[in-house]
């Protein structure tokens, strides 16, 4: 394999005495605790406090926090959960995601939320959200509708009371009353972590040696049972720490990759790819921190619930959830791969996401057209063989260096 | 849908004889036959045509303003039914799209490659308007992207949202109506090019009233023992008509009326639901079905419990 012909330079962190590491080790112990320890932890520290979980892709995490609440991102088991029962509820053409979160569901593993909400992303989550009302009839189960009209006036409207409807329901359950000065927090909470998240993408862009997307990926996700002022500090040591960092460029490709939105890859997939000689540079695993582009605008003396809602209307990512009306699908692709300087993008898309794989051939298309080479695997979180998509992600990295993107 | 079905095992194992086809029926194969003629001689007659998904969809509405409606889901299960589907797949496959994903996409998709012949032998127009219903269905919004792209006609959505209470509340009853004054309405008016007329719209919505009430009292005809017709196989072809293009029609009303006189009339002679094989004379389990039926393999499927 062609591969071969190029030296592959350690890991960043497997560097010796990686000023990064002992932050790394934590956040992978908060990515891998599929019981929720940190989110007993808070509970213990905030008595009263609810925890409440959320499916991918995006709930807007600032709105729980304001409520007094903990927003617990939830992203089903990965390759750590034997599927026992969770197979029994689902039919086997859908993916893996629902079977491993209603497994640990019934498992107790999400004893410790007092609730879960369910955004609109496909059929599969929608459904699950009267699934997990039927399996736990004595917790909080909501169906989030994210509008896809996106008028201020018609689906601004209406999401606007989707928002103030989870939070009322919430205050029946012990959770606090919106306040207006609360959530203003909150969102500033959570836009200085977006900030942290961007500077961490920046990084990845500028000097993809310096951070890989692995190692952005565990930071990020760890942050998934954190409040936002929690992870952002997290974030900004990380950062800290990686500016320490002795690393030298590689010679690798820069890929942007997409698909994984929801249901995410085995860490080690990601892994696999960097190791066949991919930087990945952009990507949409996580997209609910990211699925508002730049910071929420609150404005003086502003209403905060406003600026959350139009927040989505207006800065929400180009994602196959997300109807895009009379825009040209694929163009917000294309542009990304050109603002990153990306060679090429990889598809990489959860066994039997529709979302996913219904967007893939207009986006196919797109890339096309502007000659940006691109590759495409499946999986599913539990994937564990990676030879194959590693041979091919090498092979895809070789004939880019060789012949160059076309562009 | 979940629907109550009634099958008998038929009690004589003499060869059945080529059913006889209800009235309604026939009358159903008509309506269906003009509305494809109709299609078909669009582009001349200079009427427009606007794609559109059964469930949520806006028919009166489409009526009302002139033009016709093509469902892509009905012409995929057609599809399967005629046994077309596997190469439609195929040819869907072939240009990209995943073997992973909902087959009533490629089975469409597939179609449209291959000349776009509808189910009744001729060409399907190309539309005008992509009238995209989304119902929760995630489906059909990436269904009506891939659409617009081998199309290139404007789109417009309306976001019907989910009842996931089973209560309709108020908001979402305004997010309908704000979309459908602000944004569907007058996307629908500037295609059409013309104003709706509301009277016009409300004698549509009359007859699909009266046509849904007959409908209703046929499905209700299921609590008689026994069962004068089948909820599941049968109820493919009660429910065309008002889930497709005849919605607020004199047509949807008059099929719908005669459909539930021969359902009377079968109640009051004692006798069960029409099989593929005719009659059937004994009702021993009483089903509830949730979820489509296999349609590449349909009448077999309903044999399997009628015989
Ligand atoms: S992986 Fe895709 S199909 Fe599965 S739940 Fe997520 S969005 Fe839906």
């Amino acid at each position: 394999m062609l591969r071969s012909l190029v030296t592959t330079p350690a890991e960043p962190s497997e560097q010796a005495a990686d000023p990064a590491a002992t932050l790394l080790s934590q956040a992978t112990a908060l990515v891998e605790d599929q019981g929720l320890k940190a989110v007993a932890e808070w509970k213990a520290r905030h008595p009263g406090g609810l925890a409440i979980g959320h499916m991918p892709i995006y709930v807007p995490r600032p709105l729980i926090e304001a409520l007094g609440c903990l927003p617990v991102a939830i992203y089903g088991g990965g390759d750590q959960v034997d599927i026992i029962r969770g197979d029994s509820y689902f039919q086997s053409y859908i993916c893996h995601i629902p079977r491993s979160t209603i497994e640990l569901g019934l498992a107790g593993s999400y004893d410790i939320l007092d609730g879960m909400l369910f955004p609109s992303i496909c059929d599969v989550i929608r459904n699950m959200s009267g699934m997990w009302q039927l399996l736990f009839p004595d917790r909080y189960a909501a169906y989030v509708d994210l509008p896809q009209n996106f008028s201020p006036e018609v689906g601004g409207k209406f999401y606007r009371h989707e928002l103030e409807r989870i939070a009322s329901e919430l205050a029946k359950r012990g959770a606090l009353t919106l306040d207006p000065a609360a959530l203003r927090r909150s969102i500033e909470a959570e836009n200085k972590r977006r900030e942290a998240i961007a500077r961490i993408d920046e990084v990845r862009r500028t000097e993809p040696w310096r951070v890989r997307a692995s190692e952005a990926y565990v930071m990020v996700r760890a942050g998934g049972q954190l409040p936002a002022a929690e992870h952002t500090a997290m974030l900004e040591e990380f950062l800290e720490k990686v500016g320490e960092r002795e690393s030298r460029p590689m010679d690798n490709v820069r890929v942007v990759l997409v698909g994984s939105f929801c249901e995410q890859p085995p860490i080690d997939l990601i892994r696999t790819l960097e190791k066949a000689g991919c930087d990945i540079i952009d990507d949409d695993f996580l997209l609910g921190f990211r699925f508002i582009e730049g910071a929420i605008p609150l404005e003086e003396g502003g209403d905060p619930l406003e600026a959350l809602v139009r927040a989505y209307l207006e800065r929400g990512v180009a994602t196959a959830s997300r109807y895009i009306g009379e825009e040209e699908k694929g163009a917000a692709l294309v542009e990304k791969v050109r603002h990153c300087s990306a060679d090429g993008v990889v598809f990489a898309a959860a066994s039997f996401c529709d979302p996913a794989l219904l967007d893939q051939p207009m986006l196919e298309a797109a890339l096309d057209k502007a000659a940006i080479p691109f590759t495409s695997f499946k999986f599913a979180e539990n994937t564990g063989q990676f030879q194959v998509i590693r041979e091919q992600a090498g092979a895809f990295s070789d004939s880019v260096k060789l012949w160059g993107a076309t562009k | 849908m979940s629907v109550k079905i009634s099958n008998a095992r038929k009690v004589a194992s003499t060869a059945a004889p080529k059913a006889e086809k209800d009235q309604s029926q026939k009358r159903q194969k008509r309506m269906i036959a003009e509305h494809f003629k109709k299609l078909e001689t669009s582009k001349e007659d200079g009427r427009k045509v606007v794609y559109t998904f059964v469930p949520g969809n806006l028919t009166e509405l489409i009526g009302s303003l002139g033009m016709l409606p093509v469902l892509p889901e009905i012409n995929a299960l057609q599809s399967g039914m005629r046994k077309r589907s596997g190469d439609y797949i195929a040819e869907a496959e072939k240009s990209g799209h995943s073997e992973d994903v909902c087959t009533y996409v490629k089975c469409d998709i597939g179609m449209l490659k291959s000349g776009n012949i509808g189910p009744t032998g001729t060409r399907l127009p190309e539309p005008d308007l992509l009238l995209l219903s989304y119902t929760g269905c995630f489906t059909f919004m990436k269904w009506f992207e891939l659409l617009r792209e081998e199309y290139g006609c404007p789109v417009v959505m309306l976001h019907v949202p989910y009842q996931a209470n089973g209560v309709i509340t108020r908001e979402m009853r305004s997010y309908v109506v704000d979309q459908l004054e602000k944004e569907v309405i007058p996307a629908m008016e500037k295609i059409a090019g013309g104003k709706l007329d509301m009277d016009d719209l409300a004698r549509r919505m009359e007859l699909s009233a009266q046509a849904e009430d007959d409908l209703v009292a046929v499905w209700e005809s299921a609590k008689h023992r026994p069962s004068p017709i089948d909820g599941y196989f049968g109820g493919v072809y009660y429910i065309g008509p008002i889930f497709s293009a005849f919605r607020g029609t004199e047509d949807a009303v008059a099929y719908y009326r005669e459909l539930l006189g021969e359902v009377e009339a079968r109640m009051a002679r004692g006798e069960g639901p029409m099989s593929p094989d005719g009659p059937m004379s004994e009702e021993k389990y009483r089903l509830v079905v949730e979820g489509p039926p296999n349609w590449t393999s349909f009448t077999d499927f309903w044999r399997m419990f009628s015989k």
